[in-house]
C-alpha cells in the first residue's frame, strides 16, 4: 500500500472528499472519529498492511500524520 | 475443548421473528449518521418484539410447528433446553415454562444455558451430548435459541440500537446410529467479560434506581447501567485475533480442507466484521450474509442464517463468537435437514 492510498483509505474512513485530509489536524476535530473507524482502521491494518493495531494505540494518534508514521510505509 | 459426537442428527431447525419491523433510517438521528452506521453494520432493519410480546410465545409457536412438520408425538420429546440471555424471568428457567406450554410430557428434562453469541453452538453441543452419551436412551431433544436484545439497548445509545433484533427459534435433535459425526471445537476468554455486559441487575451490582441514571460514555453513547453496554473496537480485536485461528483449528480438527466445506456460517455480528473474517479466512464466497434483514439476532443469528437461506448441505461450518467472551465451532451435517422460517401472527 502507498501513502496516497493510506490516505486515500483514511479519506474514506472518516467520510471526507477526496483531497480534504489534513494530515496534521487533530483527528478529534473530525466528526467521524468515532469507534466505528477504529473498527475500520484495524481492519485496514490487518488486511493491507498485515500490522496489529491496539485500542491503546488507536486512541493515542493525535492526526492523521501519526497513523501514517505508525503505518510505516 | 474439541470434541466429535457420534450418532445424533440434527432434523429440522425453525426459526421465527416478531411482526414489528424497525426501518433503521427511521430512527431519530442525524442522516449522515445513519447512513454511515447502515453502510458499516449492514443493518438496513430488524424485527423486534413488541412491549406486549415475549419470546416465550415464540418458542411456543417453533416448538408446535417443529413437532408438527417432523410429526413427532409431544410424549416422545426427552428434553428441552432454551439457550437465552434474554429470559423470561431471573428465575424459574425459561426451559421450564416452555415445557408445562408446550404440553410435553413431566418427564422432560428441562433447562436454560445463558449464552449469547456463541449459544447456539453450545446449545447444539449441550443437547447432542445427551443423546450419545445415554446412547439413545435420550432419543429426541428440542433446542429453543432466542434472545430479544433490541429490550436491553438503551434507546438513546447510538453505538447498538441500530444492531440488534429480537428472534427465536426451535432445533430438533434426534438419536441416529448413521448420523455423521459432528467436530465442536469449544474456547472461552472470562479475561475480557466487561467487553460486552449489562452491569445492573445481577448479584454483583444489585439493581437499584442509579441503574436507570443515564450517563454518557468516552465515545458521546447515552447509556444506563441496566442497559447493554458494548465495546466494540475490543471486541472486534478479539474476533480478528481469534477467529481466523479457530476456523483453521477446527478443519485441522475435523481432518478437512478449507475447499471440502460447503458453507461457512458466522453469528451475525455486523457485516463489516463477518465480510473481514471471511476474507481474511479466504472462504468469502462460501459465506451467507443476512444481517440487512434481521440485525444481529445473537444467539439466534445461525439458524435464522441456516433457514433464511435454506441450507442444507454436508459439511456446514457453524461459526459463533462474542459474549463472554466465548467462542464455538461445529462441522454438523445438513443434508437431511429441513428448515423453515416465519413471522409470527400475534393471537388475538
Amino acid at each position: 500500500m502507498t501513502r496516497e492510498e493510506l490516505i486515500e483509505a483514511l479519506e474514506d474512513i472518516l467520510m471526507l472528499d477526496e483531497g480534504e485530509l489534513e494530515t496534521d489536524k487533530s483527528l478529534e476535530s473530525y466528526e467521524d472519529w468515532d469507534s466505528m473507524s477504529y473498527l475500520s482502521l484495524i481492519a485496514l491494518f490487518d488486511g493491507k498492511l498485515g500490522k496489529k493495531l491496539d485500542i491503546a494505540t488507536i486512541k493515542g494518534f493525535k492526526t492523521p500524520q501519526d497513523i501514517i508514521d505508525s503505518a510505516a510505509l | 475443548m474439541h470434541t466429535k459426537i457420534k450418532n445424533c442428527s440434527l432434523r429440522h431447525i425453525e426459526t421465527m421473528v416478531p411482526p414489528t419491523i424497525v426501518d433503521n433510517m427511521s430512527l431519530d438521528f442525524d442522516e449522515k449518521f445513519k447512513k454511515k452506521v447502515v453502510k458499516n453494520t449492514g443493518v438496513r432493519q430488524r424485527h423486534v418484539l413488541d412491549d406486549d410480546m415475549s419470546l416465550l410465545e415464540l418458542y411456543e409457536a417453533a416448538g408446535c410447528n417443529t413437532l408438527e412438520k417432523l410429526g413427532w408425538e409431544r410424549e416422545s420429546i426427552d428434553g428441552i433446553i432454551v439457550v437465552t440471555q434474554t429470559p423470561e424471568y431471573q428465575l424459574p428457567a425459561t426451559a421450564a415454562i416452555l415445557q408445562g406450554r408446550l404440553e410435553l410430557s413431566k418427564d422432560t428434562f428441562a433447562y436454560d444455558i445463558s449464552m449469547g453469541c456463541s449459544g447456539y453452538i453450545y446449545g447444539l453441543y449441550s443437547a447432542m451430548s445427551h443423546i450419545a452419551a445415554s446412547d439413545g436412551e435420550i432419543r429426541r431433544v428440542l433446542l429453543f435459541v432466542g434472545d430479544a436484545i433490541s429490550t436491553i439497548v438503551h434507546p438513546k445509545n447510538r453505538s447498538s440500537v441500530f444492531l440488534f433484533g429480537d428472534a427465536a427459534s426451535c432445533s430438533a435433535l434426534e438419536y441416529d446410529p448413521g448420523a455423521s459425526v459432528t467436530p465442536f471445537v469449544l474456547k472461552s476468554d472470562g479475561s475480557e467479560y466487561r467487553s460486552i455486559i449489562v452491569e445492573d441487575g445481577g448479584l454483583r451490582n444489585r439493581i437499584g434506581k442509579h441503574s436507570f441514571e443515564e450517563y454518557t460514555d468516552e465515545e458521546g453513547n447515552v447509556n444506563t447501567r441496566a442497559s447493554l453496554k458494548m465495546d466494540g473496537a475490543t471486541v472486534f480485536n478479539f474476533t480478528v485475533e481469534n477467529v481466523p485461528a479457530l476456523i483453521e483449528e477446527t478443519l485441522a480438527y475435523g481432518g478437512m480442507e478449507k475447499g471440502e466445506i460447503s458453507r461457512y456460517c458466522f453469528h451475525q455480528a455486523n457485516k463489516f466484521m463477518v465480510d473481514f473474517l471471511s476474507m481474511k479466512a479466504g472462504i468469502h464466497e462460501k459465506t451467507p450474509v443476512n444481517i440487512d434483514k434481521f440485525g444481529n439476532t445473537s444467539s439466534v443469528s445461525i439458524p435464522l442464517l441456516l433457514s433464511d437461506f435454506e441450507i442444507s448441505e454436508k459439511n456446514t461450518m457453524l461459526i459463533g463468537f462474542g459474549v463472554g467472551m466465548s467462542m464455538g465451532t461445529c462441522i454438523v451435517d445438513l443434508g437431511h435437514t429441513s428448515t423453515a422460517h416465519s413471522v409470527y401472527q400475534k393471537k388475538d
